[in-house]
């Protein structure tokens, strides 16, 4: 039998060739397959066989040709982890400097008619009315740009409150998301556990679970953890999302948010322990981050907020401190009096502020003379009016431990702070976009299918194929002519 | 390093992206003439010029304060020159009386012409500008002088029983405008600044020259004390006269300085936040160059495979 060994080299080398072609062709098919990593066949040269050829005695074994150790693929898992830890940041970078763009539509300064031109109007009018206090047509105006004004920060405060809500919506989707694709991990985990058993490598559906980790991984950061024995664990926070075939589903709890001033958010938990989930990256901790951080070095929307208020109940405080200091005009049947309010001491948030009921019934309750007005007396008095002009252009205006200086300073600080944080979070996201492209590269310089790699392989196993077959001819040849000639002699 | 096929593809997209969008940015500057589209474009540029605005704004409603400022001082100004003519009448009337051979027939005569220059005086001090009269003080509501059956009320007090202190406190009632942050410039005047008050006021001063002109032994020596006084009353409206017109000037003056630095300060807003348009323009050129190259690189790149070279 020793003859035929040659033949058997030619088989292995030719279902090798032959193997290495299939998979040539299933990289080229998935060439544009997201998520496909490339694969290669290992060769390995075969062992001699066991008696299995003439030269045996003499010590000389020749191999046993080719054998295919295994069709492996092409990855660093270094550049997998790495590429996560950065997107996750690029995520959370993203959805903070989107929310702020908005947060800086909401306050836009632009349209001209944001609250620093509100207030602008409203001390311009007062100056107008300065030079001529009994004008019923300058009162008017004034308490027209008090009313706008008093509209535009509700506006702008109904806009944050409802952004918020928008916000929490936005959280459901992504939570049920998160759970969804933490399914079909495990379901995953389970089928690549059982396939894996018998030895050989399940590279395609390793694939499509590792998009799905990629996936998951933008919406929430994750550690990704496989065990020798094929185990896949996947955590956020330390806490198991999915461990192997189990799930760990993530539940939104409705809680009062303490710096909202008690409005309802919505706030992932375990649903197994009822504890809070621990965010370290993602879409998911960008939006919560803006929708609950009232930090002034990472402002998001409670930031603002507060800072809206402030102004509300400091301008309610000192507007009606003079305003009640003051003598209004005398109108109908009303004569003139002290201590009315110009707001309403009762609402003092920007959500609610507004013109007390005097105010809004006639502008003549605007106090502008420091004593009682009737015919021949005071309808010209500008005094207390003066005191509101102070309050224009001082800078020592506090309310609580907040200094305000003064009003249009402060809506102006206000503005800048908010354009300030969106430009550098949309800086950082846009150097953070060139890193996550970088670590992309890199990741697909070693992964990704090149055509002409592929061609160029095509031609190194056809020829192998064809040095196989011309091999396997000519150990015919030679095996016919053993036979034929051995017989021809001994005639 | 290892290069795919799909590197040059997605590369090639990544960078026409970061061009076009360059060419977008520039696109907006160069047709809204500003460096900036939002705040967050540039802090900065958004900050300042919101400032600038806010100050051009704000001096924009100081010119107009000073416009209702010069109308109420112009009307004042004619308005003492005005009530300065009407003494200088009453004064020549009282000479003309005092002329020795005037029977009291004729005296009285002149004596009813002299209570028809009081009659203007009292209107005139009743001047209204824009529906607001501004020799009252604080009343600017209601005619500040009215003669009640020969007795002269200012703002609802009989005028020669006003004394010192509530002079003072009348005086006080100055109605002024706001020509800048904090400052201001007060142009009325009341009319107790301009006819006086208690014993000698101008109106008690003619009538008691009259009083003492409509008797039968009437001596213009008599007369003499009171004279002087209506002369120090035609003086001191004559100083009011020129005060008012002093008070113009300044106006005029402040109008000046105003629109001067609202030139200014526009000047400056567009500086700071308009585009420099040679310049975005040649950004754009350069912007559009690296475009253009980017095609037809990646055109080229993309199109390159070792098939086209395989048998």
């Amino acid at each position: 039998m020793s003859n035929f060994y040659g033949l058997e080299i030619a088989r292995k080398s030719l279902f090798a060739s032959q193997r290495a072609i299939e998979l040539t062709g299933h990289n080229i098919a998935n060439a544009n397959t997201e998520g496909y990593t490339r694969q290669r066949v290992d060769f390995k040269a075969a062992a001699p066989g066991n008696g299995s050829s003439i030269d045996n005695f003499s010590g000389n074994r020749t191999g046993g040709g080719v054998e295919i150790e295994g069709i492996v693929q092409i990855r660093n898992e270094y550049y997998d982890t790495l590429y996560r830890e950065e997107d996750a940041y690029l995520s959370e970078l993203n959805a903070k400097s989107e929310s702020l763009r908005y947060i800086e539509d909401i306050f836009s300064e632009s349209t001209e008619s944001g609250i620093g031109s509100g207030i602008e109007n409203l001390f311009s009018s007062m100056e107008q009315l300065f030079s001529d206090a009994g004008n019923s047509l300058l009162r008017s105006q004034l308490q027209q740009d008090a009313i706008s004004l008093t509209n535009t920060m509700q506006l702008t405060a109904g806009r944050l409150n409802e952004y918020v809500d928008r916000q929490n919506s936005q959280v459901e989707t992504i939570v049920s998301e998160i759970n969804s694709i933490a399914r079909q991990i495990s379901s995953l985990n389970k089928t690549i556990f059982s396939y894996e058993l018998n030895g050989e490598p399940a590279n395609d559906l390793r694939d499509q679970r590792n998009l799905l980790i990629d996936e998951l991984n933008s919406y929430i950061a994750v550690n990704v953890n496989e065990k020798e024995t094929g185990e896949l664990r996947v955590s956020v926070g330390g806490i198991a999302l999915v461990d192997h075939m189990q799930i760990n589903n993530m539940v939104l709890k409705e809680e009062p948010s303490p710096a909202l001033d008690g409005k309802s958010v919505l706030n992932p938990q375990w649903e197994k322990s009822g504890n809070d989930v621990t965010l370290t990256g993602g879409e998911l901790k960008g939006l919560l981050d803006i929708r609950d951080s009232d930090d002034e070095k990472n402002p998001g929307i409670p930031y603002f907020m507060k800072k809206l208020d402030t102004l509300a109940a400091s301008m309610v405080e000192e507007f009606n401190e003079i305003n009640s200091g003051g003598y209004t005009m005398p109108y109908g049947t009303t004569d003139s009096r002290t201590g009315v309010n110009f707001f309403d001491p009762t609402k003092t948030t920007a959500a609610t502020i507004s013109l007390s009921d005097e105010l809004l019934e006639d502008a003549s309750n605007i106090a502008a003379s420091s004593g009682p007005v009737a015919d021949y007396s005071n309808w010209g008095n500008n005094e207390n009016l003066e005191l509101f002009l102070e309050l224009r252009d001082v800078d020592s205006i506090a309310y609580g431990d907040e200094t305000i200086g003064n009003y249009e300073d402060y809506t102006r600080e206000i503005m800048t702070e908010i354009a300030i944080s969106t430009s550098y979070n949309a800086n950082r996201a846009e150097n953070q976009q060139v890193m996550v492209d970088y670590v992309d590269n890199q990741k697909k310089s070693v992964s990704e299918v090149s055509i002409d790699e592929e061609m160029t392989n095509l031609i190194r196993y056809q020829h192998s194929y064809a040095a196989a077959a011309k091999l396997m001819s000519a150990i015919d040849e030679m095996i016919g002519t053993l036979i034929n000639s051995i017989g021809a002699a001994g005639r | 390093m290892r290069v795919t096929n799909s590197m040059f593809a997605s590369g090639a997209l990544k960078n026409l992206n970061k061009n076009s969008s360059e060419m977008l940015k520039l696109q907006e500057q160069i047709s809204s003439g500003k460096k900036i589209s939002r705040p967050s474009d540039s802090p900065m540029i958004a900050n300042e010029s919101e400032i600038l605005r806010s100050d051009v704004e704000r001096l924009a409603h100081y010119a107009k304060n000073i416009d209702i400022a010069q109308n109420m001082a112009a009307d004042a100004e004619t308005a003492l020159m005005d009530i300065n003519r009407s003494i200088q009448n009453v004064k020549e009337l009282i000479l003309q009386a005092s002329n020795g051979t005037q029977s009291l027939q004729e005296r009285e005569d002149i004596i009813t012409e002299i209570e028809q220059n009081k009659e203007q005086i009292i209107s005139l001090l009743n001047t209204a500008s824009s529906d607001k009269y501004i020799f009252g003080g604080y009343n600017t509501k209601v005619p500040p002088v009215e003669s009640d059956t020969g007795t002269i009320m200012y703002n609802g007090t009989e005028l020669s029983s006003i004394d010192d202190v509530t002079a003072d406190a009348y005086k006080n009632e100055l109605v002024s405008i706001r020509i800048s942050k904090g400052t201001e410039l007060n142009v009325s005047m009341t009319v107790l600044d301009i006819v006086g008050y208690g014993d000698g006021n101008l109106f008690q001063t003619i009538d008691e020259i009259t009083g003492k002109m409509s008797t039968d032994t009437f001596d213009p020596a008599d007369i003499e004390t009171e004279m002087g006084t209506l002369e120090n009353h035609f003086n001191n409206v004559l100083n009011k006269c020129s005060e008012m017109g002093g008070k113009e000037k300044r106006l005029d003056m402040v109008e000046d300085q105003i629109n001067e630095t609202i030139f200014g300060s526009e000047n400056l807003l567009s500086e700071v936040e308009d585009v420099n348009i040679e310049e975005a323009i040649i950004n754009y050129e350069l912007a559009k160059q690296a475009y253009n190259a980017t095609l037809a690189v990646s055109a080229q790149n993309i199109k390159m495979t070792l098939l086209d070279y395989l048998g």
